[in-house]
């Protein structure tokens, strides 16, 4: 049980991560002039695209990079998908569960959403920074013909969302693991056996046999008594 | 349905307030009720057909029946002949009298039905597989779902696959137990015992398991799942990380030989995961 439960928590942290990712930066662009100053700097993070702490200089405008063009749609997806695998994770586990057919559509839920993190630490990589002149991961390029050292790399939210896959991924994967192999079946057995016994058994009601033969002892009794009442008069009174 | 214990309670109830009415009669036919109710419980618990009542099948004659199915089948006789002796001359007394029985012979009939209780009887209906029931036309209702096993001949093969595999891992935990008592491995061989007869019982080669996965068996064995998985998710993620840059080393010649041992290194990782993954899951799994 403690395994499960380090590794319910460490989906939880990857949630969490994956969350922070979209603010932190992704990937950042930068590039030197020949005496070491800073004359580009572009950082990418999924929530505000590129953005650069530097002032508007010829380079830093000039060498701007391309919008990647990732629709914002994606970002939007994921989070509900990040939202929706916390409410899975807090009331839907698949530990404790009763039923697992009732948990089937969830396993599509965490399974899009590792699909989501695959999208972020490798499909981005390859078709919108190497495809856009980006190059990945942590890569100086000099480059003599415009004087300026070109330093490439990926930033805290890349490293988060990596971190995040392999947090998420155990649990994900048992998750879909137990719907796929395992079925709950409800010991119905017993239940069954009764259902035809009660059907098929001749009707036996031991209370009311009891309850008939308690009437016929107490109305013994009442007529004993009134049998003793008459003699009784009988004796007293010298005739009825 | 009441419970025994209840029953023997009321019972006794009955007997105390019978014997002040005289009324035996009352006892004698509660009694066979309760003897006929429990003769049916055996046989639906046997897998065979009900009592014919509307035939008039005498009680005797079902135990008869169960004897000579359970003879055909399994080679064994489930009710002592004694027994049956007895309650075929108490029954068709019984039936002659038209109930009116003596003390005596209620007392006999009593006999008959605390004998049928001490048999325990298994649940044959859902354990058994469906070769035993060649040729065993008498089943009825509830043993008709184990014959549906043979629609999906697919099915039946991985089935039969993985019976044989677990049944491979169960026999070489055996072995290994006679040589040295080990209690987790003994726990293993229960846990794989009951895989076996989830998988007997199993139509979609899905092990069942009873309540929830806590509860279970298994649910020890996805612990160290969940570990593999962890591994696999490492070794995914490096996978990943690792064809991007050979993607980008084959757009980009030139910067190759930057990332080059980088490249190796991320590679080296995968598959030094992927080994201890498949040495200690898989393997371990096969």
């Amino acid at each position: 049980m403690k395994t499960q439960i380090i590794f319910k928590i460490t989906f939880i942290i990857g949630i969490a991560l994956s969350f922070l990712s979209l603010f932190f930066d992704y990937y950042n662009y930068k590039g030197y002039n020949e005496t070491g100053e800073l004359v580009l700097s572009w950082n990418l993070s999924f929530i505000f695209n590129w953005t650069t702490s530097l002032d508007e200089t010829s380079y830093n405008d000039v060498l701007r990079p391309q919008n990647l063009g990732i629709p914002i749609e994606i970002h939007i997806i994921f989070i509900v998908l990040l939202i929706v695998s916390i409410f899975i994770i807090l009331f839907k586990d698949i530990i404790g569960a009763k039923d697992f057919k009732n948990l089937q559509p969830y396993v599509y839920i965490l399974f899009a959403l590792v699909l989501f993190l695959g999208f972020y630490i490798f499909i981005i990589p390859i078709f919108y920074l190497i495809n856009n002149k980006l190059l990945f991961p942590i890569i100086t390029y000099p480059n003599e013909d415009i004087g300026i050292i070109f330093h490439y790399s990926i930033n805290f939210g890349y490293l988060l969302e990596f971190i995040s896959f392999i947090l998420i991924f155990p649990y994900v994967a048992l998750y879909f693991y137990i719907i796929q192999n395992y079925e709950i079946t409800q010991d119905d057995f017993e239940k069954k056996l009764k259902e035809i016994l009660i059907k098929e058994n001749e009707p036996f009601d031991i209370d009311k046999f009891i309850a008939e033969e308690y009437i016929k002892t107490q109305f013994q009794k009442v007529q004993r008594n009134e049998e003793l009442k008459l003699k009784s008069q009988i004796i007293h009174e010298g005739g009825i | 349905m009441i419970n025994d214990e209840i029953v023997d309670y009321k019972l006794r109830e009955l007997i105390i307030v019978c014997k002040k009415t005289h009324n035996y009669k009352k006892l004698a036919v509660a009694c066979f009720i309760l003897l006929s109710n429990r003769i049916n419980e055996i046989g639906l618990r046997l897998g065979t057909r009900l009592r014919d009542r509307k035939k008039d099948e005498n009680i005797y004659e079902y135990m008869m029946d169960i004897n000579r199915i359970s003879e055909d089948n399994f080679k064994i006789q489930f009710f002592n002949l004694e027994l049956i002796k007895t309650c075929k001359r108490i029954e068709l007394l019984f039936l002659r009298s038209k109930g009116n029985f003596s003390l005596q012979q209620i007392s006999e009939v009593f006999e008959i039905y605390y004998e049928l209780r001490k048999i325990e009887v298994p649940d044959l209906n859902k354990r058994l597989d469906k070769q035993y029931f060649k040729g065993f036309n008498t089943l009825s209702k509830p043993s008709s779902r184990i014959k549906n096993k043979a629609r999906n001949q697919n099915n039946n093969q991985i089935k039969n696959l993985m019976l044989y595999k677990i049944t491979k891992k169960e026999e070489n935990i055996r072995n290994q137990l006679k040589k040295n008592f080990n209690p987790e491995l003994c726990e293993k061989v229960i846990a794989l015992q009951q895989s076996i007869k989830s998988l007997e019982r199993n139509t979609d080669n899905k092990i069942k398991i009873h309540g929830c996965l806590k509860d279970n068996f298994v649910h020890k064995d996805s612990k160290y799942k969940i570990i593999g998985f962890f591994l696999l998710g490492v070794f995914v993620a490096f996978l990943l990380f690792g064809i991007c840059m050979i993607y980008e080393a084959m757009d980009y010649p030139l910067i190759l030989e930057g990332i080059g041992p980088f490249i190796l290194m991320i590679f080296g990782l995968c598959l030094l995961i992927f080994f201890i993954y498949w040495n200690f899951f898989i393997k371990e799994e096969k």
